[in-house]
């Protein structure tokens, strides 16, 4: 069978024909030449045995009557028959009697025994016949046969069984040709069509149906076939069309590989993503590009895919010309129509923009972008790194907190170029007055941090603080001015006076804020003094908000004001006493700094006018409080600075029913220099409502006459701090008439506070000083002893 | 078991012929009598007798003359012929001869040829003779040649008796008359 495995079906069909046929032949042959054989033996067998019977019997009397010569005689009648070889006859006592040779050679002897009555056949047949006379044996006859005959006649049989064979050969040669064309033609047609469609990809062709027979059925099955595929393949290549076409305008590299990694399928964009100009590479030169950083992620993710079949999408960085392209590679496996696995498929995006806009918000999120330090978020970070590597290795970390002492005003002065300028050259010396391994941030607006991690002692931070110090107060140029800044600076040591990052940073700041106190451009170690200062001011701080919510722990006192010409009740300030619940009096300048800074300044200021507003109008409707006469209430900066301050403040009156004209609002020097602009309409909104406004603590700030002069402003108020040393200080007396002289130039009226003797009244007067308030005139007092006051004058 | 009895019988006693005929007539005459006796029996096998002979109780083997086997005729008695027991009888004339199968001329001159055949036409007996001179009376004639023993038939006579030979017996004579000639 393997033999005829390889060959062409129609030689299969020739050569069955073929063998078939002289197998046939050949059987046929062998069986008949057999069975003639037979016959044919037969047929001599039993001549013979007739013939024998016959000279047998013509024998008897030559025998009986020892007629040698009859009897030679007789024998000789068998040589009728070419194929005896021999006869010979026996007399009764078994001895030859007489015998003939029919051949000259290879003649035998007549066998010594003569058997009684057999025939044995070989490649001779033996006859051996009785001699009988009147039922009495007197001899026997032996004949001898050749078969030479028969083997010759075999012989001839075979040669013409050949030429049998060879004619049917011939014959059936033809035959199976004739079939071939029949048989075979129909399905050579249907395999040419199959090759055909198959190297011109036309499923279009179709197989011509030439007999109506099974192969004709077979062919119209195929094309029946053809059909199906010509439609699945109108499917697959409109499918895949549309596949090419999305994958082509897809802003997202496709590729495809199979399970010998090679990577088989990749759309343009892939290619341009990748900046691999040879799409048919295998996976692994791919993933060689891929940045190194990234690569051992890359070859983990798809070697879970390859071996566990997981999905994964990892975010890979290409290097090319020191440039990197970021991308997210996505990929999946392929299956095919049934369920197995045959390559993977996925997707590359390209991230760059989008990697680059995240790295710069990282970069936004954790440095400055003016100086280039790091922020905030980052500063804390390491703070909480060096704390905890301090404790760990048993060292010190020292924070350094600074705050630029004029920041403001060079801002102000020189505007926010030159401000930001000012900051970038102090990032730049602090960066260079530390060690490399120390960290400088950027907290916020004008407040800088330094970390000076593993120190060992407080002289190195000391060292370091005076360098800051050094370096930073030397002048710098901006915007052509020479310009000198100072820094305060807050140090804590870590982990002595705090082991957590917040806890050293207020430590720090607390510092600062004592550095600012002790006048600035020095530095001041965090002590335990200014850890209890704080500890209180926290508690002041709890209380206020307690306070506030409670709504009855503030009273309002009134210090009234008194017109200096002729003593007249010209008004009261409004001021807050507090007293918290089971907890004595608290003044004011303890917790209107804590109330400023925490932000309660605000709810706090709106309950002192409103409660000064709702008490006026209260002595007002008893007729106690006398025309024109003002009740004055202090605007905090954050309120002044407050968008809502004028809507708060119509409200206020629209509730209480207080007269605008009654009111009036105290605002410090200092509050109106921030945004001087905006102060300005602030306070013209202020004034446009119907309420006076004055200039409180006049003298501290630093405001400019330009700016005072575009204030729309009633009054000026001579800081206490000026009347406390007259006559004493002869300076402090020439200040205050200098303001009064300027007060009056600007056509504003001016209150002298803080008038405790009789000198000092005098003075004002004297200087022309139109109103005075202090405790010479009046201490400040609840409401209800305030119209009792009123009352008396 | 009357052939095997036979076949016993005959075997050493066809042998015992067999090597007399070998035997030259010179050394022993008595050989040819027992040979001739021996083919006496035998000639009787090939020789046809009319149906109405074959119903006699015996094979009557008659001799007109005096004994020429040297007494061996009577070894054919008892023996068997158309399965009837052979019998030996000595005639003086032909008219004791009406039974007789088979009639031994040994003086054949005493019948006249003639009157032999008239009897012979009315009688089928079978004569045998020796010499070959008295061919015309006998119809089966002993002749010795090359001292063997042969046979001489004379059909013309054995027709005339109504009696027939087999062709094997005609095989085997060395000379055969139709009998027409004389």
């Amino acid at each position: 069978m393997s033999i005829f495995a390889p060959l062409h079906l129609k030689t299969k069909l020739l050569a069955s024909i073929v063998l078939t046929s002289v197998f046939a032949v050949v059987l046929t042959s062998v069986a008949l030449l057999s069975y003639d054989r037979y016959l044919e033996i037969e047929n001599v067998s039993e001549d013979m045995r007739i013939l024998a019977g016959i000279v047998a019997n013509r024998s008897t009397a030559a025998l009986v009557f020892a007629d040698v010569h009859q009897a030679e005689a007789n024998i000789k009648a068998l040589g009728e028959n070419p194929n005896v070889v021999m006869a010979c006859i026996y007399d009764s006592g078994q001895d030859i009697f007489a015998l003939h040779h029919f051949t000259m050679i290879d003649q035998i002897p007549c066998p010594e025994n003569p058997e009684n009555s057999k025939i044995s056949i070989s490649d001779h047949i033996e006859i051996y016949t009785p001699i009988e006379l009147d039922g009495l044996q007197v001899g026997t006859l032996y004949m001898n046969l050749s078969l030479q005959w028969l083997n010759e006649r075999w012989q001839q049989q075979v040669i013409y069984i050949l030429i049998v064979v060879a004619l049917i050969i011939f014959l059936s040669f033809f035959i199976g040709k004739y079939l071939q064309k029949v048989l075979i033609k129909p399905i050579q047609k249907i395999t040419t069509t199959a090759r055909n469609i198959s190297e011109q990809q036309d499923y279009s062709l179709r197989a011509e149906k030439g007999v109506r027979d099974e192969l004709g059925d077979m062919v119209d099955v195929f094309n029946d076939m053809l059909n199906k595929v010509e439609l699945e393949n109108d499917r697959l290549t409109a499918s895949e069309e549309k596949f090419r076409q999305l994958s082509a305008v897809s802003p997202v590299g496709i590729f495809q590989i199979n399970l010998e990694h090679q990577i088989t399928y990749v759309n343009s964009r892939w290619e341009e993503i990748t900046g691999i100009g040879e799409p048919m590479t295998n996976l692994e030169q791919w993933l060689s590009c891929i940045r190194i950083e990234d690569r051992r992620r890359t070859l983990k993710a798809w070697a879970a895919l390859m071996q566990h079949h997981q999905d994964f999408v990892v975010e890979v960085g290409f290097e090319k010309d020191n440039e990197v392209t970021w991308t997210i590679i996505e990929a999946s496996v392929l299956h095919d129509g049934k369920g197995e696995i045959y390559g993977y498929m996925g997707a590359i995006s390209d991230i760059t923009d989008l990697k680059n806009a995240q790295l710069k918000m990282e970069n936004l999120a954790f440095f400055d972008p003016l100086t280039g330090l790091s922020n905030r978020r980052l500063f804390k970070n390491r703070l909480d790194k060096a704390v905890s590597e301090s404790k760990r290795r048993g060292t010190f970390v020292a924070l350094l907190f600074l705050d630029l002492d004029q920041f403001k005003r060079i801002n102000d002065s020189l505007g926010h170029e030159a401000g930001d300028q000012l900051l970038v050259e102090i990032a730049r010396r602090l960066e260079g007055s530390i060690r490399e391994s120390d960290t400088v941030s950027r907290i916020g607006g004008d407040e800088f941090t330094v970390l000076l991690s593993d120190i060992d002692s407080s002289n190195g931070v000391r060292y370091i603080a005076d360098k800051i110090l050094k370096r930073l107060c030397q002048p710098m140029m901006l915007n052509n001015q020479e310009v000198s800044n100072t820094v305060s600076i807050g140090i804590t040591i870590g982990p002595s006076d705090g082991d957590d990052a917040s806890t050293l940073m207020r430590n720090a700041d607390m510092a600062m804020y004592q550095a600012k106190a002790m006048g600035r451009n020095n530095y001041q170690f965090f002590s335990e003094a200014m850890n209890r200062e704080m500890m209180n001011y926290l508690e002041i701080e709890k209380d206020l908000r307690r306070s506030i919510a409670s709504d009855d722990e503030f009273i309002i006192y009134y210090q009234p004001k008194i017109d200096l010409n002729n003593d007249k009740f010209i008004g009261a300030e409004a001021l807050i006493r507090w007293q918290p619940k089971g907890k004595g009096m608290i003044g004011p300048d303890r917790f209107i700094p804590i109330a400023e800074e925490s932000g309660l300044i605000v709810p706090i200021g709106k309950y002192v006018l409103h409660h000064a507003c709702s008490q006026v109008k209260q002595l007002i409707d008893m007729g106690a409080w006398p025309d024109k006469a003002k009740v004055a209430v202090n605007l905090s900066a954050r309120q002044f600075s407050d968008p809502d301050l004028v809507h708060c403040l119509k409200e206020t009156l629209e509730k209480t029913g207080c007269p605008v004209e009654a009111l009036e609002l105290e605002i410090t020097e200092s509050t109106l220099m921030g945004d001087v602009e905006i102060a300005i309409l602030t306070m013209r909104h202020i004034k446009e409502m119907g309420i006076s406004i004055a200039i409180d603590d006049f003298g501290t700030g630093y405001s400019s006459l330009s700016y005072l002069k575009r204030f729309p402003i009633d009054i000026l108020k001579v800081d206490r701090s000026f009347v406390k040393d007259i006559p004493d200080d002869l300076n402090d007396m020439e200040i205050t008439a200098a303001v009064i002289a300027m007060a009056h130039k600007l056509q504003l009226k001016v209150v002298a506070e803080g008038i405790e003797t009789q000198q000092q009244l005098e003075f004002l007067k004297t200087n022309d000083c139109e109103y005075g308030q202090g405790y010479l005139i009046a201490k400040p007092m609840p409401a209800n002893e305030l119209m009792d006051y009123i009352q008396k004058l | 078991m009357a052939k095997g009895w036979q076949q016993r019988w005959v075997v050493p006693f066809m042998a015992v012929l067999l090597m007399c005929c070998q035997i030259p007539v010179c050394q022993a005459e008595l050989k040819t009598h027992q040979i001739k006796a021996a083919y006496l029996y035998q000639i009787s096998k090939f020789v046809f007798w009319p149906e109405a002979r074959k119903q006699a109780d015996s094979f009557q083997v008659c001799q007109l003359g005096p004994d020429s086997y040297g007494g061996n005729l009577d070894k054919m008695s008892g023996r068997r012929v158309f399965n009837k027991p052979v019998t030996i009888l000595s005639i003086d004339s032909l008219s004791q001869g009406e039974n007789c199968h088979l009639l031994i001329l040994s003086k054949p001159d005493v019948v006249k040829p003639n009157v032999l055949r008239k009897w012979l036409a009315s009688h089928s007996v079978l004569t045998v003779v020796d010499g070959e001179q008295h061919w015309d009376v006998g119809m089966v004639a002993f002749v010795l040649e090359k001292q063997r023993v042969r046979l001489h038939i004379n059909l013309g006579l054995a027709e005339l008796s109504g009696l027939t030979f087999a062709a094997n017996l005609l095989e085997v004579a060395s000379e055969i008359h139709s009998g027409k000639n004389k």
